[in-house]
């Protein structure tokens, strides 16, 4: 991903700042402090990865808030792929305002969506990795942990190995957990299984050894039960015996009993027939007679009291014969007390109603009154037409009016539109010098203008090369290779024949005496010896050089190149001539010849473009005027038609009227309102009438009640009442009648119980004797009249009856008294006290209790016995447990082969990694290395991760080694600058990198080291896409020399972007150097 | 001679332990334990519907030494039937139920007949008139390592004249899946001069020999293991007037244990497994005709399923969800599965890549090449399998190379799990 454009609306005191990165090479960003660089990487990562929320740890680091206010806002437009790659990526633009959760983001471009869209581009890059790889300052830089975090120390430590989605301590740690959790030091499944399983063991032995115990307990089982079968005999004959012996003792105080009932009967009368209760009847007889001569003298008493009684009751004579009157009259006392009470209250609504009305009608006018009122009966049809007509009237008025306004806004419309029109046409004809040809035809003209400029610039550079070629061809036609073939060996050979020659001349002139031939002797030899010793000392000899032909081939080649050329440029002069003639340009025209053929064209075609955007405007607003007049018309033609309506309907109202009797120049409204007071008179006077009914009503009924009162208050020698004051009258009256009622009530209940006691009477005095007679028949039975001695012979007889019967109950209840069954018994009780039986009895009960003693004793030993036996018998502990050793072992064996499969896959784990790391180390630590080499000059030349830790160790040239913590700040960084450098590369091998963005990580560094970092930055830069943030001028100057041709094979591009210029332009592109 | 029937059995294990299960629960837990008692029911059962003159046991009544007394009363109870129906009983003790192990004070009724440690004869007769004559030894102790055959007599004319048959607890020609008790071959059988030997000891049902003499193993009557899978039962035999013997397998058991695969390759999500899984089971459940089942299910297979099965806990969820499906008896319950399916990953091409996961599978594969590298696995899980009494037998080379091989795969998985 490529960042082609910050657009920043609103960021720290940026406010609608744009800026244009470089997309494929490194731009610089410089401003002093304060300038906004890191607001700026700030800005980056926020519409990226959102806003950071206040609780964030880093928030402070990229809180810039709007110095404006409102909202942080802005866009990045983007380009997928990075900087070098083939092929164009797609565009976006990425905009974030500050909001919840991030701040809402949109992304459009090649494709429109939102944080999904964004997360896909992003290639699911997260803001660790991001922030911590590829957009660093120096605080991160500086925080050597950083590189610590799991998404990096993953891309560091397995990416590396090989390992692309996992890492290897996590592996490592993952198997140790899972052996753990199968056996720990002092947990985990399998020890559980162990300890389970020992348990279960012991547990076996001890239910096995249960097992053994069966046949002895069931022997033992089968002895107890015979012991208990006999003494379980023994038992039985030992009850039997105490049971007999308690019957014995229990008999003796009835059968002691009975002998005394019996020497009691002895001493008593006995007379037959004698009757039962003979005391009690004989009392009872006395006390019916006592009651029966007390009841006769109350009941005369009583009717003494009765017939006094009598006399004394206050009856009024002179009501009986008028009782129904009275009681009439008494029931209307409320009709007379209401009528009282109600109607003064009535008289006055009356008096209100008659002058309400006599009001109103003299409202109405002369000629009515209250019986013209009364007999004023207008048909229901007549007032429904008056209704209707008078409804119709008011509508078809305002139709006629509205129809009237809406002609007038219709003409005012058309005179509006008409003066536009006038107006557009004017504005039309003022445009001056309107080309012929359409706006289409003049854009074909300046294509075509187009064309010949380009048709020039391919001239110009087809030109250029022509040239580039001749002069090849021509140089290549001069030019020959030359060989070198003399040399040092020959230097000296052509020396020594020169020296060998000129001692043979000298010779021969010293032979012959001749001395002349002798000179150029001496001449070449001196010449020999020079050149032999110029050979010796330059050490090379003489050049001697033969010159060869250049290759056939070749200058074939570069004809062909000029030929081809040379037909190009004919074709283009061709095209230029062609358009040049279209325009009436001469055959070859100038640049200055187009720009004023292409200025003039400009010109008409904005005339042209004007003329035809006016005359569209007037034919617009013709067409309206148009529309307008034919809709005026039609109004019009409506409103003739509403006033048409409105003339009938008035005439249909003023025939309604006349028909009513009402005048005819009354408006609806009016007539509405005589009809409705009309109405309510009418109303009025029926409840007048009401009135005038209720009065008379009451007067009636009051006079009635007061005259028969006064009548019946005569007759009772009551005091008279006054007019409207009868109420209590009335009261007394109805008082002294219930009292009078009640008197005769009492009267007659009175007569009727002195008739009842006279028969009453008559039947006590028959019981009285009737009751004599019974006592006297009693005490015959005793043969006496005495009624003493009659008692006395009746309460022996009595106790003799009592004595008989107990003896007979104690024989029921205990037949061993009198059967023969009981012989024995009555025998043994004959001749033993009752001490002696008793310890008879206890000496049993002791042996029958020790018996039971035994036998419970044995009985509990046959159940703890049987209970054994049933649970040796039910029992599957012995299988369950050998079951449950077996499901043990299953897990045991299970659980033991997974462990060996972990324990074995972690050693070989372990063992691999150390082979790993003894025999290579990663691709990416070697890549690091190489980098940290070039950052420390030299100084440094390898890099070592300790495979699976997360540490480093690096190499000084010499061999010697350091941690990091051994190095010094700078150094330090230098280091993990070339890890990031290092991880970027080995990131872009598998996906889309980021650009990178850099914050003065250079501070730190010395000049040399700095300018070292710089030079493999801009490096960096024609593959990755590089943001180089720095308020230090000589750190754009590194950048600088960095990017010249200087030292290198080419320059690379850069752009410095000065914040401070305050400017929205985008920095100039610079090839620097 | 009288055609007559008699039922073979062998093996009867009762009131057996069941083994190989790593959890039970409690349904499956009681009916394990009631299953041998059942199937024994059910061979009593067989005898009086089918209306048999004799019935012979071929040793290992009990399952232990320590027979209990549960399934010792339920024997003897089980003889009582078949004295009543009028079934005789002839039976020997194998080396799970030698003469001394412990035995309670039972009385036997009328019918059965144990033989002891010497080879006796005993005559069997159908409406008074003998029509065969059995001779069998029991295991006077848990260890005979004597061949016992060699001291069966031969037949005196007079029993020669009616069916004969061998009973005896031993393993005929050394099979290696049984304790070597008793060992013989069949020659040694062959020789003597016997119709028919009732054998027991192998659990697996096979006919050694047809006739001259038939030599037949029945199995036992319940399986109790993963290892004893499919039908279990006896054999009833119909003794023609020739005196030609025919067997017929009749099923006993109650709840059968059966294995089952399913192939991953072409299922593509759990749900799909569960259906081909479930379908597999009731498949099973058809053929256990109306018995309990009990399934070891094993997963095979390269496919998208696998890297779903080794997430955390997978497998055992699916065990859990496939025992929560299983129906009121007859039921078919999964006693475990085992996960055998492989990633899609070609370990020998893998190992040759050169990266850190190659290196591994290089390294691992170097290791079990020569002794050494055995040895030096062999002390890493030494700890646990320590071949001492109180851990865990040492492990056999093969052993440690089948989990070299399984943690092979680990790493694999571990170094390169898939998406």
């Amino acid at each position: 991903m490529r960042i082609t454009r910050l657009h920043i609306e609103n960021f720290g005191h940026f406010n609608s700042r744009v800026i244009d990165p470089v997309d494929d090479a490194l731009t610089v960003v410089h401003g002093p402090n304060e300038a906004g660089k890191s607001a700026l990487r700030a800005f980056i990562r926020s519409t990226l990865f959102g806003y950071l929320d206040r609780r964030s740890r880093q928030y402070d680091f990229y809180d810039y808030p709007p110095v404006n206010g409102g909202v942080a806002s802005g866009a990045l437009d983007i380009v997928t792929g990075s900087a070098g790659s083939s092929g164009a990526g797609a565009a976006y633009t990425v905009r974030r305002e500050q909001g919840r959760n991030g701040g809402s983001v949109i992304v459009s471009g090649d494709a429109n969506g939102g944080p999904e869209l964004l997360e896909r581009l992003l290639d699911r890059i997260g803001p660790d990795l991001y922030q911590n790889l590829f957009s660093i300052s120096l605080s991160e830089l500086q925080e050597l942990s950083t590189l610590n975090s799991p998404e990096i120390r993953d891309r560091i430590y397995s990416v590396g190995l090989g390992l692309s989605r996992v890492s290897l301590p996590d592996a490592m740690m993952q198997i140790d957990r899972d052996t753990r959790a199968l056996r720990g030091p002092k947990s985990g499944s399998i020890r559980k299984a162990e300890k389970e399983l020992h348990e279960a063991r012991a547990e076996l032995e001890e239910a096995r050894r249960d097992h053994a115990i069966y046949a002895d307990v069931a022997a033992r089982l089968a002895e107890t039960e015979e012991r208990i079968a006999s003494q379980q005999d023994q038992l039985e004959e030992a009850r039997t015996q105490r049971e007999q012996q308690s019957l014995t003792i229990s008999l003796r105080p009835h059968w002691e009993r009975t002998n005394g009932l019996r020497e009691q009967l002895s001493q008593l009368p006995q007379l037959a027939d004698f009757p039962g209760n003979a005391e009690r009847q004989l009392d009872g007889f006395i006390v019916q007679l006592d009651t029966l001569h007390d009841q006769m003298r109350r009941g005369d008493a009583r009717q003494d009291e009765r017939t006094e009684e009598i006399e004394k009751v206050a009856v009024v004579e002179a009501f009986e014969d008028r009782a129904t009157d009275i009681r009439r009259l008494v029931a209307e006392t409320e009709h007379y007390r209401k009528a009282v009470e109600d109607l003064p209250g009535v008289q006055t609504s009356q008096r209100i109603e008659e002058d309400k009305f006599q009001r109103d009608l003299e409202l109405l006018g002369t000629g009515w009154d209250e019986e013209a009122i009364a007999s004023f009966d207008a048909p229901v049809d007549l007032l429904a037409d008056l209704e209707a007509a008078g409804a119709q009237l008011t509508e078809t008025q305002a139709a006629y009016q509205e129809a009237e306004s809406e002609v007038l806004r219709r003409t005012d419309n058309r005179d509006a539109i008409s003066e536009e029109v006038s107006r557009a046409s004017a504005t039309r004809d003022s445009v001056e010098g309107v080309p012929e040809q359409t706006s289409d035809e003049l854009d074909k003209r300046q294509e075509r203008l187009g064309r010949l400029r380009g048709a020039l610039a391919e001239r110009y550079g087809a030109k250029g090369e022509l040239h580039d070629a001749e002069l090849k061809l021509a140089s290549s036609l001069g030019e020959a290779d030359t060989t070198n073939i003399g040399g040092f060996l020959g230097s000296i050979w052509i020396a020594v024949t020169l020296i060998l020659l000129s001692i043979s001349v000298i010779a021969f002139a010293v032979w012959d005496k001749e001395l002349a031939p002798a000179i150029p002797g001496l001449g070449g030899l001196a010449a020999g010896i020079v050149m032999m010793i110029r050979a010796r000392t330059s050490g090379q000899g003489f050049a001697i050089k033969i010159t060869r032909p250049m290759i056939e081939e070749a200058r074939t080649i570069l004809t062909q190149q000029r030929d081809d050329l040379s037909a190009r440029l004919e074709d283009l002069d061709k095209e230029i001539g062609a358009i040049a003639a279209e325009f009436g340009m001469r055959k070859d025209p100038s640049i200055r010849d187009i720009e004023e053929q292409a200025a003039a064209i400009d010109r008409a075609v904005h005339r042209r473009v004007l003329f035809e955007t006016r005359a569209a405007a007037t034919t617009e607003a013709q067409g309206r005027l148009v529309k307008t007049e034919a809709r005026l018309q039609e109004v019009s033609d409506n409103r003739t038609l509403a006033y048409n309506n409105y003339a009938t309907t008035y005439a249909r109202w003023q025939e309604v009227l006349k028909a009513a009797g009402l005048r005819d120049d009354l408006k609806p409204g009016q007539a509405n309102s005589v009809m409705e007071r009309l109405r309510s008179l009418k109303s009025q006077l029926r409840i007048l009438a009401s009135y005038r009914e209720r009065v008379g009503q009451m007067t009636g009924t009051i006079e009635d009640i007061e005259s028969r009162l006064a009548e019946l208050l005569a007759l009772a020698e009551m005091p008279p009442a006054e007019h409207m004051q009868a109420g209590p009258a009335l009261s007394a009256l109805a008082d002294r009648f219930r009292t009078h009622e009640l008197a005769v009530q009492r009267r007659e209940s009175l007569m009727a119980e002195l008739k009842n006691w006279i028969t009453q009477r008559d039947l006590l005095e028959r019981r009285i004797s009737q009751v004599e007679g019974q006592i006297h028949g009693l005490t015959r039975y005793a043969g006496t009249e005495d009624e003493q001695e009659f008692r006395e012979i009746a309460r022996q007889m009595e106790q003799r009856w009592a004595a008989e019967a107990k003896i007979a109950d104690l024989i029921e209840v205990h037949p061993l008294l009198d059967n023969d069954e009981g012989a024995e018994h009555r025998e043994r009780l004959q001749a033993s006290s009752l001490g002696e039986l008793k310890a008879r009895l206890g000496r049993i009960d002791d042996e029958v209790r020790e018996i039971e003693r035994e036998l419970g004793e044995m009985q509990r030993g046959r159940g703890d016995l049987e209970r054994q036996r049933q649970q040796l018998e039910a029992s599957s502990k012995v299988t369950e447990l050998r079951a449950r050793i077996n499901v043990l072992e299953d897990r045991l064996n299970t659980d033991a082969n997974r462990w060996a499969v972990l324990r074995i896959a972690g050693h070989l784990l372990e063992t691999t990694r150390e082979k790993f790391q003894r025999e290579r180390q990663p691709s990416l630590i070697q890549s690091a290395g190489k980098y940290f080499e070039k950052l420390t000059l030299g100084r440094y030349t390898r890099v070592e991760a300790v495979v699976g830790e997360q540490d480093l160790v690096v190499y000084e040239s010499d061999g010697t080694s350091k941690g990091v913590s051994g190095l010094s700040r700078g150094t330090a960084e230098q280091l993990y600058l070339s890890m990031r450098f290092a991880l970027i590369e080995e990131y872009s091998r598998n996906a889309e990198p980021m650009p990178v963005i850099m914050d003065d990580v250079l501070v730190n560094f010395d000049p040399e080291r700095a300018q070292a970092a710089a030079n493999v930055i801009a490096e960096l830069s024609s593959r990755f896409q590089v943001l180089m943030l720095t308020c230090h001028p000589q750190t754009v100057s590194y950048f600088r020399n960095a990017c010249s041709a200087q030292g290198r094979r080419k320059a690379r591009p850069m752009r410095v972007v000065d914040l401070q210029e305050g400017s929205s332009e985008p920095g100039q592109l610079t090839l620097v150097g | 001679m009288q055609p007559f029937r008699f039922v073979h059995a062998a093996d009867l294990h009762i009131d057996s332990p069941f083994r190989g299960l790593r959890d039970v629960d409690r349904r499956v837990g009681e009916r394990l334990r009631e299953s041998t008692f059942e199937a024994f029911r059910n061979l009593v059962d067989l005898c009086v519907d089918e209306q048999v003159d004799f019935v012979v046991i071929a040793g290992d009544i009990y399952d232990g030494a320590d027979r209990s007394v549960r399934a010792q009363l339920r024997f003897r109870d089980g003889m009582r039937r078949l004295s009543d129906a009028g079934v005789a009983a002839y039976i020997v003790h194998g080396n799970h139920d030698p003469l001394d192990g412990w035995l309670s004070a039972l009385t036997w009724p009328e019918g059965v007949h144990i033989f002891g440690p010497e080879p006796e004869w005993k005559t069997v007769e159908l409406n008074g008139e003998p029509i065969a004559a059995i001779q069998g030894v029991s295991f006077p102790t848990r260890e005979v390592r004597e061949n016992l055959v060699a001291r069966f007599a031969t037949p005196t004319p007079a029993e020669d004249s009616l069916f004969t048959i061998g009973l005896l607890h031993a393993n005929v020609g050394g099979n290696p899946d049984h304790d070597n008790y008793a060992p013989c071959t069949l020659d040694d059988l062959k020789l003597t001069a016997l119709d028919y030997w009732a054998l027991g000891h192998v659990h697996t049902r096979q006919t050694l020999r047809r006739q001259n003499p038939a030599v037949v193993y029945p199995g036992n009557i319940q399986g109790r293991h993963p290892n004893e899978s499919g039908p279990r039962g006896c054999l009833v035999v119909d003794v023609s007037e020739e005196g030609a013997a025919s067997t017929r397998f009749h099923p006993l058991d109650v709840v059968r244990w059966e294995p089952a695969t399913v192939d991953i390759t072409e299922i593509g999500s759990i749900d799909r497994l569960e259906a081909a899984i479930q379908q597999k089971l009731d498949d099973l459940a058809v053929k256990a005709e109306g018995r309990d089942v009990i399934c070891s299910l094993t997963l095979s297979g390269r496919g998208a399923m696998h890297a779903e099965l080794v997430r955390q806990g997978a497998v055992e969820d699916l065990l859990v969800e496939l025992r929560a499906t299983a129906s009121e008896s007859p039921w078919v319950w999964v006693e475990r599965i085992y996960d055998r399916t492989r990633p899609e990953i070609d370990l020998d091409a893998r190992g040759e890549a050169d990266d850190f996961l190659g290196a591994a599978l290089r390294h691992s594969a170097e290791v079990l090449q020569d002794g050494e590298g055995v040895r030096e696995l062999a002390a890493v899980v030494g700890e646990v399998f320590t071949g001492r009494k109180s851990g865990l037998p040492a492990p056999s080379d093969e052993q440690i190379r089948n989990w070299a091989a399984e943690a092979r795969w680990q790493l694999a998985e571990l170094l390169e799990p898939e998406e």
